[in-house]
Protein backbone atom coordinates (compact mmCIF):
# COMPACT_ATOMS: atom_id res chain seq x y z
CA UNK A 1 0.00 0.00 0.00
CA UNK A 2 2.78 2.39 1.37
CA UNK A 3 4.07 1.47 -2.04
CA UNK A 4 1.78 1.79 -4.37
CA UNK A 5 1.42 5.65 -2.86
CA UNK A 6 5.22 5.85 -3.23
CA UNK A 7 4.68 5.02 -6.84
CA UNK A 8 1.62 7.37 -7.91
CA UNK A 9 3.77 10.13 -5.96
CA UNK A 10 6.59 9.64 -7.92
CA UNK A 11 4.90 9.33 -11.37
CA UNK A 12 3.14 12.36 -10.38
CA UNK A 13 6.94 14.02 -10.24
CA UNK A 14 7.47 12.54 -13.11
CA UNK A 15 4.84 14.63 -14.90
CA UNK A 16 5.69 17.76 -13.17
CA UNK A 17 9.13 17.13 -14.47
CA UNK A 18 7.97 16.71 -18.08
CA UNK A 19 6.05 20.04 -17.97
CA UNK A 20 8.70 21.98 -16.34
CA UNK A 21 7.25 22.40 -13.14
CA UNK A 22 10.05 21.08 -10.26
CA UNK A 23 12.44 22.99 -8.82
CA UNK A 24 15.90 21.90 -9.74
CA UNK A 25 16.72 20.39 -6.63
CA UNK A 26 13.93 17.89 -6.81
CA UNK A 27 13.97 17.65 -10.75
CA UNK A 28 17.66 16.47 -10.15
CA UNK A 29 16.37 13.95 -7.40
CA UNK A 30 13.54 12.74 -9.96
CA UNK A 31 15.98 12.59 -12.86
CA UNK A 32 18.01 9.97 -10.76
CA UNK A 33 15.09 8.25 -9.69
CA UNK A 34 14.41 7.75 -14.00
CA UNK A 35 18.29 6.34 -14.28
CA UNK A 36 17.26 2.90 -11.94
CA UNK A 37 13.33 2.85 -13.00
CA UNK A 38 12.90 1.79 -16.81
CA UNK A 39 9.40 2.06 -16.44
CA UNK A 40 8.77 5.35 -15.18
CA UNK A 41 11.68 6.55 -17.73
CA UNK A 42 9.63 4.98 -20.49
CA UNK A 43 6.46 7.67 -18.66
CA UNK A 44 8.69 10.23 -18.81
CA UNK A 45 9.34 10.06 -22.25
CA UNK A 46 5.63 9.48 -23.32
CA UNK A 47 4.68 12.75 -20.91
CA UNK A 48 6.86 14.54 -23.03
CA UNK A 49 5.84 13.25 -26.73
CA UNK A 50 2.01 14.48 -25.43
CA UNK A 51 3.46 17.68 -23.97
CA UNK A 52 4.96 17.96 -27.32
CA UNK A 53 1.85 17.10 -29.10
CA UNK A 54 0.33 19.36 -26.83
CA UNK A 55 2.49 22.22 -27.63
CA UNK A 56 1.88 21.54 -31.26
CA UNK A 57 -1.77 21.46 -30.99
CA UNK A 58 -1.51 25.21 -29.29
CA UNK A 59 1.10 26.36 -32.09
CA UNK A 60 -1.48 25.49 -34.82
CA UNK A 61 -4.45 27.34 -33.50
CA UNK A 62 -2.26 30.61 -33.26
CA UNK A 63 -4.04 32.61 -35.83
CA UNK A 64 -8.16 33.14 -35.75
CA UNK A 65 -9.53 32.08 -39.40
CA UNK A 66 -9.85 34.63 -41.90
CA UNK A 67 -13.23 36.30 -41.73
CA UNK A 68 -13.85 35.46 -38.20
CA UNK A 69 -14.15 39.32 -36.94
CA UNK A 70 -16.77 39.95 -39.40
CA UNK A 71 -18.94 36.69 -38.01
CA UNK A 72 -18.61 37.92 -34.58
CA UNK A 73 -19.70 41.63 -35.51
CA UNK A 74 -22.79 40.51 -37.48
CA UNK A 75 -23.89 37.99 -34.31
CA UNK A 76 -23.14 40.59 -31.52
CA UNK A 77 -24.14 43.87 -33.11
CA UNK A 78 -27.91 44.04 -33.19
CA UNK A 79 -27.38 42.79 -29.13
CA UNK A 80 -25.06 45.60 -28.51
CA UNK A 81 -27.44 47.99 -30.38
CA UNK A 82 -30.46 47.23 -28.49
CA UNK A 83 -28.29 47.25 -24.94
CA UNK A 84 -26.21 50.57 -25.68
CA UNK A 85 -27.70 52.53 -28.77
CA UNK A 86 -30.18 54.86 -27.62
CA UNK A 87 -33.08 55.32 -29.79
CA UNK A 88 -32.02 59.24 -30.18
CA UNK A 89 -29.20 58.06 -32.81
CA UNK A 90 -32.26 57.00 -35.16
CA UNK A 91 -34.73 59.22 -36.73
CA UNK A 92 -37.59 60.67 -34.64
CA UNK A 93 -40.83 58.99 -35.46
CA UNK A 94 -42.10 62.09 -36.49
CA UNK A 95 -39.77 62.57 -38.84
CA UNK A 96 -39.99 59.49 -40.42
CA UNK A 97 -44.23 59.68 -40.74
CA UNK A 98 -43.24 63.30 -42.02
CA UNK A 99 -40.83 61.57 -44.49
CA UNK A 100 -43.87 58.95 -45.51
CA UNK A 101 -46.48 61.46 -45.66
CA UNK A 102 -44.17 63.42 -48.03
CA UNK A 103 -43.35 60.42 -50.47
CA UNK A 104 -47.00 59.94 -50.48
CA UNK A 105 -47.89 63.34 -51.26
CA UNK A 106 -45.01 63.64 -54.29
CA UNK A 107 -46.00 60.36 -55.91
CA UNK A 108 -49.73 60.47 -55.39
CA UNK A 109 -51.48 57.45 -56.59
CA UNK A 110 -54.90 58.22 -58.36
CA UNK A 111 -56.62 56.78 -55.39
CA UNK A 112 -55.04 58.91 -53.07
CA UNK A 113 -55.10 61.96 -55.57
CA UNK A 114 -59.13 61.07 -55.48
CA UNK A 115 -59.38 61.37 -51.57
CA UNK A 116 -57.15 64.49 -51.60
CA UNK A 117 -59.45 65.75 -53.92
CA UNK A 118 -62.21 65.34 -51.94
CA UNK A 119 -61.10 67.49 -49.09
CA UNK A 120 -61.48 71.05 -48.30
CA UNK A 121 -58.18 72.29 -49.77
CA UNK A 122 -55.58 73.66 -46.92
CA UNK A 123 -55.67 77.30 -47.51
CA UNK A 124 -59.71 77.33 -47.10
CA UNK A 125 -59.75 75.89 -43.92
CA UNK A 126 -56.57 78.26 -43.19
CA UNK A 127 -59.01 81.30 -44.56
CA UNK A 128 -62.45 79.98 -42.34
CA UNK A 129 -59.34 79.76 -39.29
CA UNK A 130 -58.22 83.15 -39.70
CA UNK A 131 -61.55 84.19 -39.92
CA UNK A 132 -62.73 82.71 -37.00
CA UNK A 133 -59.51 83.63 -35.07
CA UNK A 134 -60.59 87.73 -35.87
CA UNK A 135 -64.21 87.34 -34.63
CA UNK A 136 -63.23 86.21 -31.11
CA UNK A 137 -60.56 88.55 -31.40
CA UNK A 138 -62.58 91.15 -32.06
CA UNK A 139 -65.84 90.26 -29.68
CA UNK A 140 -62.95 90.02 -26.95
CA UNK A 141 -62.03 93.26 -27.45
CA UNK A 142 -65.51 94.85 -27.67
CA UNK A 143 -66.01 93.37 -24.18
CA UNK A 144 -62.86 94.68 -22.74
CA UNK A 145 -63.82 98.03 -23.95
CA UNK A 146 -66.99 97.62 -22.49
CA UNK A 147 -65.57 96.21 -18.96
CA UNK A 148 -63.41 99.62 -19.41
CA UNK A 149 -65.94 102.07 -20.07
CA UNK A 150 -68.01 100.62 -17.19
CA UNK A 151 -65.36 100.88 -14.49
CA UNK A 152 -64.48 104.31 -15.80
CA UNK A 153 -68.11 106.00 -15.80
CA UNK A 154 -68.21 103.93 -11.74
CA UNK A 155 -65.29 105.68 -10.88
CA UNK A 156 -65.97 109.40 -12.06
CA UNK A 157 -69.13 109.20 -10.37
CA UNK A 158 -67.85 108.20 -7.43
CA UNK A 159 -65.52 110.96 -7.68
CA UNK A 160 -68.33 113.73 -8.02
CA UNK A 161 -69.77 111.85 -4.67
CA UNK A 162 -67.20 112.76 -3.01
CA UNK A 163 -66.48 116.16 -4.25
CA UNK A 164 -70.11 117.00 -3.38
CA UNK A 165 -69.74 116.07 0.27
CA UNK A 166 -66.14 117.81 0.42
CA UNK A 167 -68.70 121.01 -0.56
CA UNK A 168 -70.73 120.17 2.37
CA UNK A 169 -67.88 119.58 4.64
CA UNK A 170 -66.50 123.17 4.05
CA UNK A 171 -70.35 125.36 4.03
CA UNK A 172 -70.47 123.45 7.16
CA UNK A 173 -67.51 124.31 8.73
CA UNK A 174 -68.05 127.84 7.85
CA UNK A 175 -71.49 128.07 9.34
CA UNK A 176 -70.09 126.73 12.49
CA UNK A 177 -67.49 129.47 12.77
CA UNK A 178 -69.59 132.21 11.85
CA UNK A 179 -72.29 130.80 14.96
CA UNK A 180 -69.21 130.69 17.20
CA UNK A 181 -67.95 134.37 16.33
CA UNK A 182 -71.65 136.15 16.28
CA UNK A 183 -72.77 137.90 19.08
CA UNK A 184 -75.61 135.80 20.92
CA UNK A 185 -77.92 138.40 21.22
CA UNK A 186 -77.89 138.94 17.24
CA UNK A 187 -77.64 135.65 17.12
CA UNK A 188 -81.07 134.91 18.97
CA UNK A 189 -82.81 138.01 16.72
CA UNK A 190 -82.01 137.70 13.44
CA UNK A 191 -81.02 134.33 12.63
CA UNK A 192 -79.31 134.19 9.32
CA UNK A 193 -80.22 133.46 6.25
CA UNK A 194 -77.31 132.37 4.52
CA UNK A 195 -77.89 129.82 2.19
CA UNK A 196 -74.39 128.91 2.30
CA UNK A 197 -75.12 128.66 6.48
CA UNK A 198 -77.12 125.37 6.20
CA UNK A 199 -76.04 122.40 7.65
CA UNK A 200 -76.85 119.65 5.13
CA UNK A 201 -77.34 116.71 6.50
CA UNK B 1 -10.31 49.74 -37.03
CA UNK B 2 -7.14 51.71 -37.62
CA UNK B 3 -6.44 54.18 -34.55
CA UNK B 4 -3.19 55.91 -34.08
CA UNK B 5 -3.39 55.70 -30.37
CA UNK B 6 -4.64 52.78 -28.53
CA UNK B 7 -7.43 53.83 -25.90
CA UNK B 8 -7.15 52.58 -22.30
CA UNK B 9 -9.40 49.73 -21.24
CA UNK B 10 -11.28 51.97 -19.07
CA UNK B 11 -11.90 54.44 -22.39
CA UNK B 12 -12.82 51.18 -24.54
CA UNK B 13 -15.55 50.00 -21.88
CA UNK B 14 -17.02 53.38 -21.88
CA UNK B 15 -17.56 54.08 -25.36
CA UNK B 16 -18.87 50.59 -25.72
CA UNK B 17 -21.61 51.76 -22.88
CA UNK B 18 -22.43 54.90 -24.41
CA UNK B 19 -23.13 53.03 -27.60
CA UNK B 20 -20.42 53.82 -29.66
CA UNK B 21 -20.41 51.19 -32.53
CA UNK B 22 -16.57 51.67 -33.29
CA UNK B 23 -15.92 51.46 -29.76
CA UNK B 24 -17.48 47.89 -29.73
CA UNK B 25 -15.82 46.77 -33.16
CA UNK B 26 -12.27 47.94 -31.55
CA UNK B 27 -13.30 45.70 -28.81
CA UNK B 28 -13.75 42.39 -30.94
CA UNK B 29 -10.60 43.55 -32.69
CA UNK B 30 -8.70 43.75 -29.41
CA UNK B 31 -9.60 40.56 -28.38
CA UNK B 32 -10.26 37.98 -30.70
CA UNK B 33 -7.58 36.13 -30.92
CA UNK B 34 -7.05 35.42 -27.53
CA UNK B 35 -10.74 34.54 -26.72
CA UNK B 36 -10.02 32.53 -30.16
CA UNK B 37 -7.50 30.96 -28.58
CA UNK B 38 -9.67 29.62 -25.53
CA UNK B 39 -12.54 28.72 -27.77
CA UNK B 40 -10.81 26.59 -29.88
CA UNK B 41 -9.01 24.62 -26.98
CA UNK B 42 -12.32 23.60 -26.13
CA UNK B 43 -14.18 23.15 -29.35
CA UNK B 44 -14.57 20.05 -30.81
CA UNK B 45 -14.20 21.32 -34.66
CA UNK B 46 -12.29 24.64 -36.11
CA UNK B 47 -16.18 25.44 -37.05
CA UNK B 48 -17.33 24.87 -33.34
CA UNK B 49 -14.55 26.86 -32.39
CA UNK B 50 -15.63 29.92 -34.04
CA UNK B 51 -19.20 29.62 -33.38
CA UNK B 52 -17.68 29.23 -29.52
CA UNK B 53 -16.17 32.35 -30.16
CA UNK B 54 -19.02 34.38 -31.35
CA UNK B 55 -20.84 33.16 -28.63
CA UNK B 56 -18.21 34.32 -26.00
CA UNK B 57 -18.59 37.83 -27.66
CA UNK B 58 -22.47 37.43 -27.17
CA UNK B 59 -21.77 37.36 -23.64
CA UNK B 60 -19.10 39.87 -23.28
CA UNK B 61 -22.24 42.32 -24.96
CA UNK B 62 -24.55 41.59 -22.31
CA UNK B 63 -21.99 41.47 -19.27
CA UNK B 64 -20.19 43.99 -20.10
CA UNK B 65 -21.33 46.65 -17.43
CA UNK B 66 -20.27 44.21 -14.42
CA UNK B 67 -16.59 45.33 -15.91
CA UNK B 68 -14.84 46.80 -12.77
CA UNK B 69 -11.99 49.34 -14.28
CA UNK B 70 -9.75 48.26 -11.35
CA UNK B 71 -8.99 44.85 -12.86
CA UNK B 72 -7.29 44.32 -16.02
CA UNK B 73 -9.42 44.43 -19.22
CA UNK B 74 -7.54 41.46 -21.20
CA UNK B 75 -8.03 39.09 -17.98
CA UNK B 76 -11.65 39.71 -17.36
CA UNK B 77 -11.96 38.95 -21.21
CA UNK B 78 -10.22 35.72 -21.29
CA UNK B 79 -12.42 34.87 -17.51
CA UNK B 80 -15.55 35.15 -19.18
CA UNK B 81 -14.33 33.59 -22.43
CA UNK B 82 -13.13 30.54 -20.72
CA UNK B 83 -16.22 30.23 -18.29
CA UNK B 84 -18.25 29.90 -21.61
CA UNK B 85 -15.57 27.61 -23.32
CA UNK B 86 -15.80 25.28 -20.17
CA UNK B 87 -19.75 25.62 -20.00
CA UNK B 88 -20.05 24.32 -23.41
CA UNK B 89 -17.45 22.05 -23.53
CA UNK B 90 -19.67 20.11 -20.20
CA UNK B 91 -22.34 20.48 -22.65
CA UNK B 92 -20.70 18.72 -25.38
CA UNK B 93 -19.64 16.20 -22.99
CA UNK B 94 -22.74 15.56 -21.60
CA UNK B 95 -23.25 12.71 -24.77
CA UNK B 96 -20.88 9.67 -22.94
CA UNK B 97 -17.53 9.15 -24.72
CA UNK B 98 -16.00 7.22 -22.45
CA UNK B 99 -16.74 3.24 -22.78
CA UNK B 100 -14.88 0.54 -21.39
CA UNK B 101 -11.77 -0.76 -22.66
CA UNK B 102 -13.62 -3.40 -24.55
CA UNK B 103 -16.03 -0.90 -25.87
CA UNK B 104 -13.87 1.51 -27.27
CA UNK B 105 -13.61 1.99 -30.74
CA UNK B 106 -10.89 3.19 -32.73
CA UNK B 107 -10.76 6.62 -32.49
CA UNK B 108 -12.00 8.41 -35.12
CA UNK B 109 -10.88 11.71 -36.22
CA UNK B 110 -14.50 13.87 -36.99
CA UNK B 111 -14.79 14.38 -40.89
CA UNK B 112 -14.15 18.37 -40.35
CA UNK B 113 -10.61 17.73 -39.17
CA UNK B 114 -9.43 15.11 -41.68
CA UNK B 115 -6.24 15.77 -42.21
CA UNK B 116 -3.96 17.10 -45.07
CA UNK B 117 -1.87 14.52 -45.89
CA UNK B 118 0.95 17.46 -46.15
CA UNK B 119 0.08 18.70 -42.52
CA UNK B 120 1.28 16.52 -40.55
CA UNK B 121 1.14 19.46 -37.40
CA UNK B 122 -2.79 20.00 -38.15
CA UNK B 123 -3.14 15.41 -38.28
CA UNK B 124 -1.41 15.93 -34.86
CA UNK B 125 -4.06 18.27 -33.69
CA UNK B 126 -6.69 16.47 -34.98
CA UNK B 127 -5.60 13.83 -33.25
CA UNK B 128 -4.82 15.08 -29.58
CA UNK B 129 -8.08 16.65 -29.92
CA UNK B 130 -9.66 13.66 -29.92
CA UNK B 131 -7.76 12.32 -27.38
CA UNK B 132 -8.44 14.90 -25.21
CA UNK B 133 -12.03 14.18 -26.08
CA UNK B 134 -12.04 10.74 -24.90
CA UNK B 135 -10.29 11.87 -21.19
CA UNK B 136 -13.00 12.04 -18.67
CA UNK B 137 -14.16 15.91 -18.53
CA UNK B 138 -12.86 15.73 -14.60
CA UNK B 139 -9.43 15.32 -16.30
CA UNK B 140 -9.38 17.18 -19.59
CA UNK B 141 -10.56 20.36 -17.86
CA UNK B 142 -7.68 20.87 -15.64
CA UNK B 143 -5.18 19.68 -18.52
CA UNK B 144 -6.52 22.02 -21.16
CA UNK B 145 -6.31 25.01 -18.42
CA UNK B 146 -2.77 24.07 -17.45
CA UNK B 147 -0.88 22.75 -20.68
CA UNK B 148 -2.92 24.79 -23.16
CA UNK B 149 -3.80 27.83 -21.39
CA UNK B 150 -0.95 27.88 -19.23
CA UNK B 151 -3.02 28.73 -16.50
CA UNK B 152 -1.53 28.37 -13.16
CA UNK B 153 -2.95 25.65 -10.81
CA UNK B 154 -4.33 28.52 -8.03
CA UNK B 155 -6.49 29.61 -11.16
CA UNK B 156 -7.68 26.57 -12.44
CA UNK B 157 -8.64 25.56 -8.61
CA UNK B 158 -10.85 28.73 -8.63
CA UNK B 159 -12.03 28.61 -12.11
CA UNK B 160 -13.28 24.88 -11.25
CA UNK B 161 -14.57 25.17 -8.21
CA UNK B 162 -12.22 21.92 -7.05
CA UNK B 163 -9.20 21.80 -4.34
CA UNK B 164 -5.80 22.76 -5.38
CA UNK B 165 -4.43 19.22 -4.65
CA UNK B 166 -7.14 17.82 -6.62
CA UNK B 167 -6.00 19.97 -9.56
CA UNK B 168 -2.69 19.03 -9.13
CA UNK B 169 -3.80 14.75 -8.92
CA UNK B 170 -6.05 15.42 -11.12
CA UNK B 171 -3.60 17.15 -14.20
CA UNK B 172 -0.84 14.52 -13.57
CA UNK B 173 -3.83 11.70 -14.07
CA UNK B 174 -4.16 13.40 -17.14
CA UNK B 175 -0.58 14.05 -18.32
CA UNK B 176 -0.41 10.11 -17.52
CA UNK B 177 -3.61 8.69 -19.47
CA UNK B 178 -2.39 11.02 -22.56
CA UNK B 179 0.84 10.08 -22.71
CA UNK B 180 -0.03 6.70 -22.67
CA UNK B 181 -2.47 6.46 -25.29
CA UNK B 182 0.45 8.70 -27.21
CA UNK B 183 1.80 5.22 -27.68
CA UNK B 184 -0.16 4.74 -30.60
CA UNK B 185 -0.85 8.43 -31.11
CA UNK B 186 2.73 8.07 -32.22
CA UNK B 187 2.61 5.20 -34.08
CA UNK B 188 -0.91 6.61 -35.75
CA UNK B 189 -2.66 3.77 -34.60
CA UNK B 190 -5.97 3.28 -33.16
CA UNK B 191 -6.64 5.05 -29.76
CA UNK B 192 -7.71 3.79 -26.46
CA UNK B 193 -8.31 5.47 -23.23
CA UNK B 194 -11.01 4.58 -20.56
CA UNK B 195 -11.79 5.48 -17.20
CA UNK B 196 -9.08 4.26 -14.10
CA UNK B 197 -6.62 2.98 -17.06
CA UNK B 198 -4.03 5.47 -15.98
CA UNK B 199 -3.60 3.98 -12.71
Amino acid sequence: MTAARSDDRFRDLVSALAAGELKPAEAQRVRARLTEDPELARLYGEIRAARRSLDDFAAGTATPPPGLEGRILAATLPAFRSLYVRRTHYWPTWLAAAAAAAMLLFFQPPLVRGALESLPRASDGVSSLRAAANRHTDRALAEFGVLRASVSFALEDQMDRLEDRLRDLERATRHRDALLSAPESDADAAPSNDPQGEVSP
Amino acid sequence: MDSPVQISDAQLVTQCLSGHEDGWRTFVDRFRTPVWHIAVRFAATPDDADELTQDVFMRLVNVLPSYRPSGALGAWVRQVATNVAIDAYRRRRRTPLLLSDEEMPEAPVPASWQPDAIAERREEAARIRALLDRLPPELSEPLILRDLMDCDYPEIAERLAIPLGTVKSRIHRARQTLARAGRALGRGGPVRIGRGEDR
